[in-house]
């Protein structure tokens, strides 16, 4: 089954306009020229796709956007992914977005505009699912921060965190802009291009009304770190689908000892089974983006986790063996499927480690 | 000396020659640079180890090929570089079988002494697994060839003084016969290199542009034609050093080193750890096979055992191992698990690494390990060679 997440005629104009927009902005090449610039190149693609009206569509109606659903973040993942942005479309407005909506915080307001980039600081570890052990202390009409939060993807750009704290063994978080003294960040590059930062918090001192209003708070992360889990579920099927393309392409034009790479029934089996799992990871994507709009319970987390595990195997297999299937070209950086590979190895590692996630929904199953 | 005194005894020279500086940069996975090879092949010249592998009356130490092993194992393991093949283990092992005398006397000297640098011109962009089919041409003019054509996959071209390289001198013949070996100075009018990037952002490789080059008819080895017979020779030497279990050994040590401090805090999930654990455990025993195989190879070669597709077994299973520590390095990262600078590999060795630059040298052996699989002969390659030598013929 094709990926396809659409819905309604705005979700058809939105994938066409996706479609449009990576075709012209963020080419191959012009993807290339861009990672290799600094700021503001490295962001290119925000302006143009929040004038564009791509984040208030990620946004619901009650928060002042237009869309907002599971369905709408799928589209744009899925219309995004084959093009290897390292804009943090995912990371600021559908994990903070929903973060904000809850918190009823006016940056949301920024968020929808592109104007401001809030970036979620949580974990800490391997496991995105911990509480926080960086800790708030509530001083007189303030609170103070200190601690550690790792290879904060996407927190070399941030122009806010949402930053998880441990204040008297309560969880809660705290909107911070990234100009807060105290607040220093130092910049990690990573393997598909895009930039983290580890940000570290000594003595920043933040007003009560930094700690955001969240009923409960360790609910609204889990939920708002299942709604990134499913989008990079939807992202890795989409990248399957465009891995397999490219590859099943250059077997059938490829040749050596005069036949075409697509005659050999090596290969051919090799790629019966890409195709297997760029099925599975459909499949499995379309369930988790379906489960999301059910309330939160153990089951919806154990359905989304197996998601995110199955598209990853899947998506292991099918770069791996593009690559191998390439040969010589496969390792070149000098195309897009080397990069697909190592897109792929961000997102294994994008919301905690794979055996992180494995290890929660083996406890979520009950199998020790 | 029995194998295990000279084990020790390699380890104790790699302990006290091998300079610190190199020491550490193999240690932490740094970039190796030219200078740094030359350093260690000239230090291993002088203790007579550089041509270990040659037969004594080659002026080599002779040694038997499970002397050979326990060599690249220890040396390895301890944190020396490798030994580069291209001069010392390609082009000296055919000049000794099929060159001429003055071609000897003109490149052994610079080959032993690591002072002249050689790269291998095999591969080209239509001619990779299919090697036969390459089209570079040689064309005789009066006592030179024009070489004409490209090269692709040249590693470490861009440090060569020399290239060892398989041109086609006969279009007409069977496409194996018509292959010559061919020795080409680099500094030659008409050579252009242009770097390729690989997968893990770092320049190691090249294409290599041979426009109307002219060399000297001197420099053909072994005759016309006789390139595919030199190139099937030169593979019988690699079956030594082909699983390379010396830095996989290596490596599955940090890996155990990595593991522990996951162990070992307190905060982490008790069936996260274990599922760490059982895949430590996992890789740990096919490095065992591993190495089991490749010791019981050597040993059953000695008594006369055909080497047949012992080689591609080798190398099958080594890079399928080196790729899968890679990629369990990543995992044992936990949040560093994706960061990759390639610049980290560059930095001066006096910097203390990060976390993440630390996990950036992980991630550099998880891309560059994609590669294994494929140069040298892919694993496709190697599948179809063990199984023609296994299965019935038609």
């Amino acid at each position: 089954m094709p990926l396809d997440f659409r819905r309604s005629d705005e979700h058809r104009m939105l994938a066409d306009s996706l479609a449009r927009f990576a075709a012209e902005f963020n080419s191959f090449e012009s993807r290339t020229r861009r990672l290799n610039a600094g700021l503001p190149d490295r962001l290119g693609l925000w302006r143009p796709l929040a004038e564009l009206g791509l984040f208030a569509a990620l946004v619901s109606e009650e928060q002042g956007g237009f869309g907002g659903t599971p369905e709408d973040m799928a589209v744009m993942q899925d219309g995004l992914a084959a093009s290897l942005p390292v804009e943090p479309f995912l990371a600021s407005p559908v994990i903070c977005g929903r973060l904000l909506a809850a918190a009823r915080s006016a940056l949301l307001e920024d968020v929808i505009t592109g104007g401001a980039i809030p970036i979620l600081a949580h974990g800490e570890g391997f496991d995105p699912f911990a509480k926080a052990r960086l800790t708030a202390t509530a001083q007189s009409g303030h609170y103070r921060l200190d601690g550690l939060k790792p290879a904060v993807r996407h927190g070399d750009v941030a122009t806010h965190f949402l930053v998880s704290a441990d204040i008297d063994a309560a969880q809660r978080l705290f909107l911070v802009s990234a100009q807060a003294p105290g607040l220093t960040r130092k910049t990690i590059r990573l393997i598909d291009a895009a930039g983290a930062a580890d940000v570290h918090f000594e003595n920043v001192i933040v007003p009560a009304m930094a700690a955001l209003s969240i009923e409960v708070c360790d609910a609204a992360i889990e939920d708002a770190l299942e709604w990134g889990l499913t989008g990079l579920a939807v992202e890795t099927a989409s990248l399957i689908a465009a891995i397999n393309a490219a590859t099943f392409e250059y077997l059938g034009m490829r040749k050596q000892f005069g036949s075409r790479l697509a005659d050999f029934q090596a290969l051919q089996h090799k790629a019966a089974d890409m195709a297997i799992g760029a099925e599975e990871a459909a499949a499995m994507a379309h369930l988790a983006v379906a489960r999301l709009s059910e309330p939160a319970t153990a089951e919806r987390s154990a359905a989304i986790l197996r998601a995110s595990l199955a598209c990853d195997s899947a998506g292991r297999f099918a770069a791996h063996t593009a690559i191998q299937l390439f040969g010589g070209m496969g390792v070149s950086d000098e195309l897009i499927v080397s990069h697909y590979g190592r897109r792929l190895a961000a997102i294994r590692s994008q919301i905690g480690s794979m055996d992180a996630r494995a290890a929660r929904l083996c406890s979520l199953e009950g199998n020790g | 000396m029995s194998l295990d005194a000279f084990r020790a005894e390699v380890r104790a020279f790699v302990a006290t020659h091998l300079p610190d500086d190199i020491r550490e940069k193999v240690q932490r996975y740094r970039d190796i640079d030219k200078a740094d090879y030359v350093r260690w092949q000239k230090i291993l010249d002088e203790k007579g180890w550089f041509l270990g592998n040659w037969p004594i009356e080659w002026g080599g130490a002779g040694w038997e090929p499970a002397q050979q092993l326990a060599f690249l194992q220890e040396a390895g393991l301890a944190g020396a570089p490798m030994i580069i093949p291209y001069g010392v283990s390609m082009v000296g092992p055919v000049l000794h079988r099929f060159g001429t005398e003055q071609q000897k006397q003109r490149h052994l000297p610079g080959i032993i002494s690591s002072d002249v640098w050689w790269c291998q011109g095999y591969s080209e962009p239509g001619a990779g697994s299919d090697l036969a089919s390459l089209k570079t041409t040689a064309v005789r003019e009066g006592d030179d060839f024009i070489v004409n054509g490209s090269k692709m996959w040249t590693t470490e071209a861009h440090w060569a003084d020399w290239m060892h390289c398989l041109v086609r001198t006969d279009t007409g013949a069977r496409k194996q016969d018509g292959i010559s070996f061919l020795l080409i100075d680099m500094t030659t009018p008409g050579i252009e290199i242009r770097p390729i990037v690989t997968i893990d952002g770092q320049h190691h490789t090249n294409q290599v542009f041979l426009d109307t080059v002219r060399v000297p008819a001197d420099n053909l080895v072994g005759g016309e034609g006789k390139g595919w017979t030199i190139a099937k020779f030169l593979l019988g030497h690699e079956r030594l050093s082909i699983a390379d279990t010396g830095p996989k050994l290596r490596l599955l040590n940090r890996l155990r080193a990595m593991n522990g401090a996951v162990q070992a805090d307190a905060m982490l999930d008790r069936s996260l750890k274990g599922r760490l654990a059982a895949k430590l455990t996992d890789i740990s025993v096919r490095i065992a096979t591993l190495q089991a195989l490749e010791s019981y190879f050597v040993q059953a070669w000695a008594k006369g055992r055909p080497p047949g597709a012992d080689a591609s077994m080798l190398k099958i299973r080594g890079t399928e191992i080196l790729q899968d520590l890679s990629e369990l390095a990543l995992e044992l990262q936990g949040p560093y698990a994706a960061a990759h600078d390639p610049h980290d590999l560059h930095r001066p060795i006096e910097d203390k690494d990060s976390a993440a630059q630390m996990a950036s040298a992980m991630a550099h052996q998880y891309l560059y390990g994609r590669c294994w699989s494929i140069f040298g002969g892919t694993n496709e390659i190697q599948r179809n060679i063990i199984a023609k030598t296994v299965l019935p013929g038609p």
